[in-house]
């Protein structure tokens, strides 16, 4: 798996200041391979979705899509306004059928025509498979990339477009777990924002809403969940911010890499990191970036470098033992430590 | 806000490079005398179950195996049902153990999947129902049923590695009994790379969802595939069970003392869970039902909070340091008339932060008293603070308090308001207004209200306008 796309610019929204993993985005790395070419090791732990995951994927989607969509018809029909057996699909996928890198140019074409249908209030269809869409942002050299909802969906009331999400992750009473949604809430934000530029392209952008429908599965097979709509304000800004942060990374890599050609491998020790809680399980590198904090305050989490801020465990220890502070910060924090420890000393 | 005991607690840990408690009691009671255990492998993303380890620890462990859980053949959950229901039925006092929240969702899907299933047979159905009540009972705060380890770990220790990474059970336990001679950082990195979360692990999972494709089959090649799948799942489940089993130990191991106060917790949770598991209640949809389940949830939190706060010091001095829990010297009483209304007590505090203001009700620990703040003022002179405390109850006990003594004035009063709210749920259940039933609004029905001053205000601005 690539670092190409949405998925490049949800791991810099996660984390926008590890130059480190912006300069992989740009470099558009696999990563279990840049791990090998970094460290010279093959990556020791888990990576990538499993078998029975993928299978579980592909079987719900596959599953939403058959028969002229009759099940993603039926859950979205009411909720935006029509007649399940009325509504009329595209299957992109099926219409340009083939590996993505060489098919999406068309299917942008195709989503654009529809898209100047729309804007000149002729018929479209309903519901969206697979359609194509196309987000500024600069990255390794190309203006923009390519953006791809699971679907669109056309709401009745604003005749525009919502995207949408398909994941057979499991809501139990309508509830998904928090972890899930993260991920998918950013995709969903790149999403709307493409789509807005593709509809500001023919006039009609100001009807793009900041909303997303995801449709989830029950715990009950394959069958889909109630859809939920959600308004992705939030997602949208992290979104956006990592698209600027992805184009300063864009120059800081050229710049770096002008020097002698290097590759971002044999460099990516001079690249500063920011390493956070959230890079475990996110980042193949997060043991590697650990050690590079070993025995200071980072190594604890993300609530000791926010207590302490960066610096070595030993000068907590020391402050701890009744050494004198040097800097205001440390002066203000010695009266907290001494709380702390008072704390800790009932308990031992 | 950041707990600084805790980082505090991780530095010590990092140094000593073990785990470090950070509670002076256990939240959890005591085991009864029969424990059930239950360690589940699920298939990732389909969240089914394909093994599960589970039984009375410390005995006999049972183990089954699903080598298709995709199929509607469900007859090998019957042994964990009848297991479980026997366990139900017959122990004298209920606590199950859980490894991690990974099991914990398995066994609430369990409830989703089969509690409320035709198809499925009379005794899964009870499993699901069972299950429910067992998931259910877990959310509420200080409950004692329902015990999940890594839970149960990271709320009484520190460890010297990052939170996050003390959600893999293995690797926090690579902190509280790490092998002789190994650091515990890198043993917990070592053990962090196979998930400890009712998976298998990857080369296994792989294999499994290999084998299955032949295992379909009618012919001895199948017959082999299917031994093959059933002898991963059973080492799966069992490294599980292990799991489970270690960080049990661990947890008695740390020898906390049980908490003062725990009956208060021991009772509500024992007496909710044996109602829900004799009654089977399917969950609350109503909103009466859905009202009476959220402050149940709301009053057992601030009776855990009241019980944590009276029975561990260290969680008192948290408190203190958040203002919240006050040590104060008595220094006068002002009681007309001894063991009779009014009663004023003068407090003198020297605690630099006091999140207490006119009008709050504390208690005072260890004494049957509960009062309202009259004022606060600065000492002239003095660093510290004047608290006057009207007693509101406990007048009789009030007389008692020597002068000059130490108290501790506590905000965790548990204030159980389920008989009023009660009788307001049961009303609105009666009555079905269509603003909480309904699905529609009612329709509108304009009112002529008399004017006011926004009225006056607006006709004005329409007129400049």
């Amino acid at each position: 798996v690539s670092l190409s796309g949405t998925r490049g610019l949800i791991r810099i929204s996660i984390n926008p200041d590890c130059q480190l993993q912006s300069a992989m985005v740009v470099e558009d790395v696999r990563e279990p391979q840049f791990y090998r070419q970094y460290t010279g090791e093959d990556y020791p732990g888990e990576y990538g979705e499993r078998l029975s995951a993928r299978r579980r994927g592909s079987k719900f989607e596959s599953n939403l899509h058959i028969n002229n969509a009759a099940l993603l018809r039926r859950v979205l029909g009411p909720k935006y306004g029509w007649d399940p057996d009325i509504m009329t699909v595209r299957n992109f996928a099926d219409e340009l059928p083939g590996p993505p890198t060489g098919i999406r140019a068309k299917r942008l074409y195709r989503m654009r025509q529809i898209l100047r249908d729309l804007a000149a209030g002729r018929d479209v269809p309903h519901i969206l498979i697979q359609p194509q869409l196309q987000l500024q942002a600069e990255r390794a050299g190309k203006p923009y990339m390519f953006v791809s909802p699971d679907f669109m969906v056309l709401d009745a009331r604003v005749n525009m477009y919502i995207p949408g999400e398909e994941k057979s992750f499991i809501v139990r009473d309508g509830v998904a777990e928090r972890s899930d949604l993260d991920r998918t809430r950013r995709q969903a934000a790149a999403q709307i924002l493409a789509l807005r530029e593709e509809a500001t392209r023919v006039k009609i952008g100001d009807r793009v809403g900041n909303r997303a429908v995801f449709v989830f599965a029950t715990p009950y097979g394959l069958s889909p969940a109630a859809p939920t709509e959600e308004y992705l304000d939030a997602p949208m800004r992290e979104i956006e911010h990592a698209i600027e942060a992805l184009v300063v990374a864009t120059r800081q890599y050229a710049a770096r890499q002008s020097v002698d050609g290097a590759s971002l491998a044999m460099m990516a020790d001079e690249i500063p990191i920011h390493f956070q809680d959230s890079c475990f399980g996110s980042c193949v590198l997060a043991m590697k970036c650990k050690e590079r904090f070993a025995g200071q305050t980072r190594e604890l989490g993300d609530g000791a470098t926010e207590a302490f801020g960066d610096v070595p465990i030993e000068r907590i220890v020391e402050l701890i033992r009744g050494a004198a502070p040097t800097t205001t910060a440390e002066a203000e924090l010695v009266p907290r430590l001494r709380d702390a420890q008072r704390v800790l000393r009932r308990i031992a | 806000m950041t707990d600084l005991p805790r980082i505090v607690a991780q530095v010590a840990a990092h140094l000593g490079r073990r785990a470090v408690p950070v509670r002076a009691t256990s939240s959890l009671a005591r085991d009864p005398t029969m424990v059930f255990g239950i360690a589940p492998i699920r298939v990732v993303a389909e969240q089914r179950v394909q093994a599960i380890a589970f039984g009375l620890m410390g005995q006999a462990l049972e183990v089954i195996t699903i080598w298709n859980p995709l199929s509607r053949e469900t007859g090998a959950l019957e042994p964990f049902a009848l297991a479980l229901d026997t366990y139900l039925r017959t122990a004298p006092e209920v606590r199950i153990w859980l490894p991690h929240p990974a099991a914990l969702e398995i066994i609430d899907l369990l409830s989703h999947r089969y509690a409320n299933n035709e198809n499925a047979s009379e005794s899964l159905r009870r499993m699901g129902a069972q299950c429910r009540v067992i998931a259910d009972e877990a959310t509420y705060a200080g409950q004692q049923i329902v015990a999940v380890a890594s839970d149960l770990l990271q709320e009484h220790v520190a460890t010297g590695q990052s939170p996050v990474e003390d959600h893999h059970l293995g690797a926090l336990l690579a902190w509280l009994t790490p092998p002789p001679g190994v650091d515990p950082t890198v043993e917990a990195a070592r053990r962090a790379l196979v998930p400890a979360a009712a998976m298998l692990d990857r080369a296994d999972d792989d294999r499994v969802d290999h084998l299955r494709r032949t295992a379909k089959g009618t012919d001895r090649r199948a017959d082999d595939a299917r031994r093959e799948i059933e002898q991963i799942l059973e080492s799966g489940a069992r490294a599980e069970w292990d799991l489970l089993t270690e960080a049990r130990a661990a947890f008695w191991g740390l020898q906390l003392p049980a908490m003062v106060d725990a009956a208060e917790l021991i009772e509500p949770s024992r007496d909710r869970f044996g109602y829900a598991i004799g009654v089977l209640h399917a969950r609350p949809a109503a909103p009466d039902k859905l009202g009476r389940l959220l402050d149940a949830q709301e009053l057992a939190l601030d009776i855990s909070a009241d019980v944590a706060a009276c029975s561990d010091a260290s969680l008192r001095e948290r408190l203190r340091s958040k203002g919240k829990a006050v040590t104060v010297v008595l220094v006068e009483r002002v009681q007309p008339k001894r063991g009779f209304r009014p009663c004023l007590l003068r407090f003198y505090t020297r605690q630099d932060v006091l999140r207490v203001r006119p009008g709050a009700k504390l208690k005072l620990l260890h004494h049957p008293i509960v009062g309202r703040v009259v004022t606060l003022r600065a000492v002239a002179g003095r660093q510290g603070t004047m608290i006057e405390f009207e007693v509101l109850d406990g007048v009789r006990a009030a007389s008692t308090l020597g002068r000059l003594r130490r108290f501790e004035l506590l905000d965790t009063i548990v204030v159980d308001m389920s008989v009023p709210k009660g009788k307001a749920y049961t009303r609105l259940a009666r009555e079905q207004p269509p603003l909480v039933y309904g699905a529609a609004l009612p329709a509108p029905a304009p009112r002529t209200l008399p004017a006011t001053p926004l009225d006056l205000v607006a006709a004005t601005l329409r007129r400049r306008a």
